[in-house]
């Protein structure tokens, strides 16, 4: 069990692409830290150096302590999971997960001893004597992740483990995900491009976007104190309400664009006229006498999902849609007016520009 | 079993269904079409069952005749030749030699430069490769003058060395197994890479088992090629106990002494002779890599 850290790591390819701009965070022993971001954001990329797979352009990665740049995948005692489970095929389950140790010249008993207690850990004991390719999706990358436990490794990697397989197994296995590092207590570093997986599985979220950092913290941070625009938008579904505004004189208002205001119940920190987002999420909006409403929603069409219902509308001067979330079911007709508020605390402020939290 | 088939059909057609004229007419074309590549064989094979005198003077034979087990008996055992010191076991050995020898030295050699080329970044690599692909394009031909004489200068006439090794350079193998080795998924690599192995172990561990079909293919296509060799053998080889079958066969239709009768039936014996281990080796290895073909998912 190791912590890792990070020292401003960055990887520009031979091609002047900067995959990563200056990485610089700690992971704490026996923590759960998932990375999460869109396509092409270096999250991959990240995980592949701390894995010793992708050479560092600069900055120090440290596992335990120890300066590991140079040292090869091998020797980093981390172990990781692909996406594509990536099992020697020609080889049984049993192989598969003895060739790392085979490779470490570990004693046969001690093999069968590890791969017996994976086994049972995983429920793969009927499997090990056949080969991936007689195996379903989530067999084999439960397989993966044996041959990953057999080493007892430090640091577990994951690289989008759970995205070849349906739904139904990927809730499944994401709770099996779970149990097993409460077991195992080691430390996990998960990338994912699904922000429900982040949010499950992560002690600590690290998003990611264009290669840099834009926030570290536990779900709950990130979903009630968004850092910026980017991470208010990625994280939470549907995603949150984005109104374009400037900020009045009086800094209480944003001007939208059609000149109506729209209150703001908080203190902002930031110059008169500056162009902000304002963000709330369709699960705190709530409905208000008209004289107190912050939104008018004209209803556009209602998604009822059992649980809650997802209302989808408009409101004159907003440029993009907004969407209301309620608990339970409810029927609206299209065309009703809704007027809605949420209390100072759900309302996040972004500046346009930068896209930085002003509140 | 195209015959069973067509002498069937009719007569269950006749009592239920019309006749299905397309499906008549399309084993006849199969048919015509297989005895057209069946029959020279089966003609030599029931030729090489008489004697000379008899094919001197009738010509090819349909039906087998009484010499069948001594015209093979002398094919194999007898020595034949100017110098009557090679008989045609012998021959088959050689050619046998010359086959494997080939097939596996082309398949070692292109596997490990495709290996090279593909997962290994070196300067010129590329460059490396095309140069290799390019000369695809020249037939052995075009360089068997400066490799005789570079083979001649080595000592290495009328030696199996010499035979062998300058022909086991492979362009063709080794852009199949470039092919192939970009279609290994390259996670594969880095869980070996993280699981200890390194390039040699990568190698043998992974990447060569991974080849079985991609082998058996080549050994088959390669086996044979080398098999069917005729002219470097020719230049390579004028001690006789060193002639393959596919030379030897010539050597004997050559041998006209006093008023003989060439030896007919020892050559059409030869010939089925030499006919038989590529078929062996085509039936063998395809099974092999029909399985592989099945089983195998990457």
């Amino acid at each position: 069990m190791a912590n890792v850290t990070l020292d401003t790591v960055r990887k520009t390819y031979p091609n002047g692409y900067q995959a990563v701009q200056g990485a610089d965070f700690q992971i704490r022993d026996g923590e759960f830290i998932v990375l999460v971001g869109p396509s092409g954001c270096g999250k991959s990329t990240l995980l592949r150096m701390i894995a010793g797979l992708e050479d560092i352009t600069d900055g120090n990665i440290l596992i335990d302590n120890t300066v590991v740049n140079d040292v090869d995948p091998a020797r980093r005692d981390i172990a990781m999971v692909f996406q594509n489970y990536a099992l020697y095929p020609h080889m049984s389950v049993r192989q598969n997960m003895a060739y790392g140790l085979k490779n470490q010249r570990m004693p046969k008993s001690e093999i069968a001893d590890r791969i017996e207690e994976a086994a049972r850990t995983l429920r793969l004991e009927d499997y090990l004597e056949r080969k991936p390719g007689q195996l379903s999706g989530g067999q084999r990358q439960r397989v993966a992740m044996g041959r990953a436990i057999v080493r007892h490794p430090k640091v577990f990697l994951f690289d989008e483990p759970l995205s070849n397989l349906d739904a139904k197994l990927r809730t499944q296995l994401r709770a099996e995900l779970k149990a097993l590092h409460k077991r195992l207590e080691a430390t996990f570093v998960y990338v994912t491009h699904d922000q429900v997986e982040a949010m499950s599985l992560a002690d600590r979220i690290i998003i990611m976007s264009a290669g840099q950092v834009e926030q570290i913290g536990t779900p709950m941070d990130l979903y009630l104190r968004p850092a910026s625009r980017f991470v208010a938008d990625f994280i939470g579904s549907p995603a949150m309400n984005i109104v374009h505004g400037a900020l009045a004189d009086d800094q209480a208002s944003v001007v939208l664009a059609d000149g109506s205001a729209l209150r703001l119940p908080l203190a902002v920190n930031a110059a008169a006229g500056t162009k902000v987002d304002v963000g709330v999420r369709p699960e705190h909006l709530e409905a208000v006498a008209p004289e107190a409403a912050q939104f008018q929603l004209t209803v556009d069409f209602v998604e009822q999902l059992g649980a809650d219902t997802v209302v989808h509308g408009y409101q004159k001067g907003v440029e993009n849609p907004l969407a209301l979330r309620l608990t339970g079911i409810h029927a609206l007709d299209a065309g009703e007016v809704l007027s809605l508020a949420a209390s100072a605390d759900h309302l996040h402020l972004f500046d346009s520009v930068s896209g930085q939290r002003l509140n | 079993m195209t015959d069973v088939q067509s002498t069937m059909a009719p007569q269950s057609t006749q009592r239920r269904k019309p006749i299905k004229w397309r499906l008549i007419g399309d084993h006849a074309i199969l048919i015509a079409g297989s005895l057209l590549m069946l029959l020279p064989v089966l003609m030599v094979l029931t030729t090489s069952s008489y004697d000379n005198v008899t094919i001197h003077k009738e010509g090819i034979q349909f039906l087998f005749g009484d010499q069948l087990v001594e015209n093979y008996q002398q094919a194999l055992f007898e020595k034949g030749g100017f110098t009557k010191t090679v008989d045609g076991a012998r021959m088959l050995m050689n050619s046998l030699i010359l086959g494997f020898g080939f097939a596996v030295g082309k398949i070692v050699i292109s596997m490990m430069a495709a290996y090279a080329i593909v997962y290994f970044r070196f300067r010129f690599g590329t460059v490396a490769f095309w140069v290799i692909f390019t000369t695809l394009l020249l037939p052995l031909e075009v360089r068997i003058l400066p490799s005789y004489e570079v083979v001649q200068s080595l000592g290495m006439l009328n030696s199996f060395s010499g035979l062998i090794i300058p022909l086991i350079a492979s362009a063709t193998g080794t852009f199949y197994f470039r092919q192939f080795f970009r279609s290994v998924p390259e996670e594969l690599l880095e869980a070996a890479r993280i699981d200890g192995a390194g390039p040699l172990k990568f190698f043998v561990d992974i990447l060569v088992p991974l080849s079985q079909t991609m082998i058996a293919a080549m050994f088959i296509i390669m086996f044979v090629f080398g098999w069917n060799q005729y002219l470097w053998p020719t230049l390579m080889t004028t001690d006789e106990s060193m002639f393959t079958l596919v030379r030897g066969i010539k050597q004997i239709m050559q041998v006209w002494i006093g008023a003989n009768i060439p030896d007919y039936g020892l050559a059409m014996a030869l010939a089925i002779i030499a006919m038989t281990p590529p078929v062996a080796i085509v039936i063998f290895f395809q099974s092999w890599f029909v399985k592989g073909l099945t089983e195998s998912d990457k």
